[in-house]
């Protein structure tokens, strides 16, 4: 994820994120703002098991998130 | 990232050089103002060197020392390359750092050099002031990976790797496919996806876990299905790369046996045969001819005279007695006969009518009738051998009796026997020829076509087979998991557990279809981009210097499925790169590459070309300079290009590099004087310097001979 | 304008049927053969011319072939006029009066010339033209 200007990736994620059915209100920018936090994880020279973890657990907070954000509605 | 500034100390003859890199948005250009031989390809290196040590100088540099060849056996000297520039990291934050990577060489007696490892340090500048990075190898890796550093760092001959060279085709669209790969995140994307599907993976099972033993089972059995349809996805792709590879094999194939059967060696060899298959069946005619002569020489008159010459004498020699002893007169009916006719007799006499020789050849006339049959035979005889004896007599005076007939017949049989001897030896040489030409290379592309052609017929039945297989998995797969769903919703699982997974998945999706656009789409992006400012460059079908491209059949460029950039052409054929186009259509179409690819990433890095204007002249250099230096319209990201440029392919691009350049600088090198440069310079050994003359003028420095021709003025410093 | 009379029409030719024997692989059978010999005849007279030339002469033994008779001799006429003037030569003007005698001379010299002939001709690649070679020592 290093060569690929930021903001274009952003611009395409942000993109494809709209076709995504919305689970919660804020659902389409926490989604987006996951898998730039996934892209991100690999420049943290982590090993891959350290950093699918992390990735895992990124998942997990945004479960959270979206689960509490739909309830809180 | 954007290059700030350098500074080179000791590396070959670069002993002190420092310089600013343009950072202006309207003016993107750096040139290096340099001769051949003036220290280019040394700086060139340098960059090179400072970003990816030894292993990002080409192969032919890496035997060689860093420092100067001038420096003395045995004093250690300090190689360093600091370069200063800014880049927006993956955070999206913009950092100012300075890279540092120094060497310790101590050359030896014995032309070698004893070489320190690197020292590499990154400081990421802030106005607090500096801090090191750690692991700043591998960062500048991370941020510049080395497999593209044919895009950042070119020079005019190897500018053209991407679409020619002597590299097999699969190599060059490997370096195509990786040039978009890298510079479209696609890898760190690919990877991203991966981790995601791996966490979903976990996520799912350890709701089907929370779900109880069904579930168990079930996810488990979709787990199994899920590897089975990898793998299967594996050896489907190895197919499919096998059999693109034999594909390509046995369409080079192809194409030598059908170069070998057309045109060429065996065409001329063959009129070559015919010719000589003519000649010889004309010799054999003539031989024919030849004995037919002699079977009609061994029954002729000649041949009797030839061998009864003696006894036919004797005959003659009979007569003759008989004449003289009148036995038989010296006269016979039909000569005497013949001469009344003729109204002359023999002696010359007339024998008109009336006349007295008349009357008294009329009364010998009536003489002869008297004598008796054999007198009158003999008589006949006589006449008729006298005849042939003088025929014969002649025939031998004039070379035409049996011993010169002969003599000529077998004069003309050896001539034809010689020569279809000589015609049957080039018949099978010629012969020969075209069958080693036919039958070893032929007979060997002929079976290997046939075999590869077999083996593509099996792999194709194979694809078929697999394709069926794992649509079946597939089949299975979505089953399964419509079972484990309902199993799911069934178990009446925490909304938690749920809600996780689900996001995985939302999140699994999202990221493989951002991938599928950068793959197919950003691809034809670069590729539409790319035929953009080719066109550009290459100009109108209707200008002059269309020419200069030794093709205006271009209709334009793309990139196909496989990586491989095909030039098109108006009458929907393709032209092979590699043998159709000529030097500086080559170049452009790089160059217009490397560009899309820059733009359609949005990544600001910097370009460094060495001589890219090397067999490019007038309207084509122009627009080639116009094109590669246009500043970003709004919206692009900056970006930064650096060329090196020598005093001829600077020559008709003036303006522009007046209205492109924020830096124009010069490289020379002491060697030069006094043959190049006009003034010598305070040096005991070779080295090179760098001097803030642009492109229109020169100093004591730099000033060279012919500047003028150049329309470089001297400037006072 | 010089026609000849032919007084060995009725005569037979013949050829001692050994020589007879040899002597068919060396004579032609078609237009596109190259055997020596177009006809028998040519062969008899070939043979005969050697026979004159060596002075061998051997009289026919009771196994001959009649091969032609002499009318043969009047498409080729200077054959009548060689012939004659070899009887001439040979045995005087009388033989004339005797066209068998003459018939039966040349027949001799020709028995004497076949050996020497087919002699050249047996074995060979190429018989007429070897033929063409040998002809000098034929005639010594």
């Amino acid at each position: 994820m290093v060569m690929f200007s930021q903001q274009r990736m952003t611009d395409e994620i942000r993109d494809q994120v709209a076709l995504v059915w919305k689970r919660s209100p804020n659902y389409h920018n926490d989604l987006a703002v996951a898998l730039i936090d996934v892209l991100r994880a690999q420049d943290q020279g982590l090993s891959d098991r350290s950093r699918r973890e992390q990735v895992k657990r990124i998942i997990e907070t945004l479960g959270a998130k979206t689960l509490q954000n739909r309830e809180g509605k | 990232m954007r290059l700030l500034r350098a500074h080179i100390q000791n590396f070959k003859l670069l002993e002190d050089v420092s310089l600013e890199f343009s950072t202006e948005r309207d003016r993107p250009l750096t040139v290096i103002r340099a001769e051949n031989g003036s220290g280019k390809t040394s700086l060139l290196y340098a960059f090179q060197w400072a970003f990816y040590g030894m292993s990002g100088l080409p192969d032919s540099a890496k035997g060689l020392r860093l420092s100067s060849s001038a420096n003395q056996p045995g004093s250690s000297i300090s190689v360093s390359v600091m370069i200063e520039f800014e880049i927006t990291d993956a955070y999206g934050n913009s950092g100012h750092y300075r890279l540092i990577r120094s060497v310790i060489e101590t050359p030896s007696t014995d032309d070698k050099v004893e070489r320190s490892n690197d020292r590499v340090r990154l400081m990421r500048i802030t106005s607090a002031g500096e801090d090191e990075v750690e692991g700043g190898d591998a960062t500048i890796v991370a941020w510049a990976p080395r497999r593209i550093r044919d895009v950042f760092f070119t020079d005019g001959d190897s500018v053209q790797s991407f679409i020619s060279g002597q590299v097999a085709t699969r190599k060059r669209q490997d370096r195509v496919q990786n040039a978009i790969r890298d510079l479209l995140g696609i890898e760190g994307l690919r990877t991203a996806a991966s981790d995601v599907s791996w966490a979903y993976g976990k996520l799912r099972a350890e709701a089907a876990k929370a779900g109880g033993q069904d579930t168990s089972q079930l996810e488990e059995q979709l787990e199994s299905t899920d590897a089975d349809i990898d793998a299967l996805q594996q050896k489907l792709d190895a197919l499919r790369d096998r059999h693109a590879n034999m594909t390509e094999q046995g369409t080079d194939w192809e194409k030598e046996l059908r170069s070998i059967r057309g045109v060429g060696d065996l065409d001329e060899l063959n009129v070559r045969i015919e010719r000589a298959e003519q000649d010889h069946s004309r010799l054999e005619r003539q031989r024919s001819v030849a004995l037919t002569a002699m079977t009609d020489a061994l029954k002729s008159e000649e041949y009797s005279w030839r061998f009864m010459d003696e006894s036919l004498r004797a005959g003659l020699d009979v007569l003759a007695e008989l004449a003289d002893r009148h036995v038989i007169p010296g006269t016979a009916i039909e000569v005497l006969a013949d001469r009344l006719e003729l109204g002359q007799c023999i002696c010359g006499e007339s024998l008109a009518h009336g006349s007295e020789h008349r009357a008294q050849v009329l009364h010998l006339l009536e003489e002869q009738k008297d004598i008796p049959s054999r007198r009158q035979r003999l008589t006949e005889l006589s006449h008729i051998a006298r005849q042939a004896e003088a025929t014969e007599q002649s025939r031998v005076e004039t070379r035409h009796g049996f011993e010169h007939l002969s003599a000529r017949l077998l004069d003309d049989f050896t001539d034809a026997s010689d020569g279809l001897r000589n015609k049957a030896a080039e018949l099978k040489g010629l012969e020969a020829s075209r069958s080693s030409i036919d039958e070893e290379r032929v007979r060997y592309l002929t079976s290997h076509i046939e075999d590869v052609g077999a083996k593509i017929a099996q792999a194709n039945q194979d694809i078929g087979a697999r394709t069926q297989e794992l649509e079946q998995a597939e089949r299975l797969r979505q089953k399964i998991n419509s079972d484990l769903q309902k199993a799911l919703n069934a178990a009446k699982l925490s909304g938690d557990l749920i809600m996780k997974r689900d996001v995985a998945q939302d999140l699994d999706n999202l990221a493989n279809n951002v991938l599928s656009v950068l793959q197919d789409d950003y691809v034809d992006r670069v590729s539409e981009r790319m035929k953009e400012l080719f066109m550009e460059i290459v100009g109108s079908p209707s200008s002059p210097e269309r020419e200069e491209f030794g093709s205006s059949l271009f209709a334009g460029v793309h990139i196909d499925g496989d990586f491989n950039i095909i030039i098109d052409t108006h009458d929907g054929k393709s032209l092979d790169p590699d043998f159709e186009l000529n030097g500086a259509s080559k170049r452009a179409l790089t160059l217009s590459f490397i560009w899309a690819l820059m733009e359609v990433s949005g990544v600001t890095a910097p370009r460094v070309i060495d001589t890219p204007l090397g067999m490019v002249s007038g309207g084509v250099k122009q627009r080639m300079v116009d094109a590669v230096t246009k500043p970003p319209s709004d919206g692009q990201p900056d970006f930064q290009v650096i060329l090196f440029l020598t005093r001829s392919e600077l020559r008709d691009v003036e303006k522009l590099i007046d209205a492109r350049a924020g830096t124009v600088v010069t490289l020379s090198c002491s060697h030069h004087y006094p043959a190049d440069l006009v003034f010598r310079w305070d040096s005991e050994y070779p080295v090179s310097r760098l001097c803030q003359c642009d492109h229109r003028h020169s100093c004591r420095v730099c000033a060279r001979r012919y500047d003028d021709l150049h329309g470089v003025v001297q400037r006072d410093v | 304008m010089t026609t000849i009379a032919n007084p060995y029409a009725s005569q037979d030719l013949f050829i001692a049927v050994p020589h007879h024997e040899r002597l068919r692989d060396y004579v032609s059978r078609s237009q596109q053969d190259h055997r020596p010999f177009q006809r028998q005849i040519d062969a008899w007279w070939a043979a005969l011319a050697i026979g004159v030339r060596q002075r061998r002469r051997i009289p026919l033994s009771q196994e001959a072939v009649k091969f032609n008779d002499g009318r043969i001799l009047a498409t080729d006429p200077w054959r009548i006029t060689h012939l004659e003037l070899l009887a001439l030569g040979e045995e005087g003007p009388e033989i004339l009066d005797s066209p068998s005698e003459v018939i039966r001379m040349a027949s001799e010299y020709a028995n004497g010339g076949f050996p020497d002939l087919l002699d050249q001709l047996v074995g060979q690649v190429e018989p007429t033209l070897h033929l063409m070679l040998r002809l000098d020592d034929l005639r010594r």
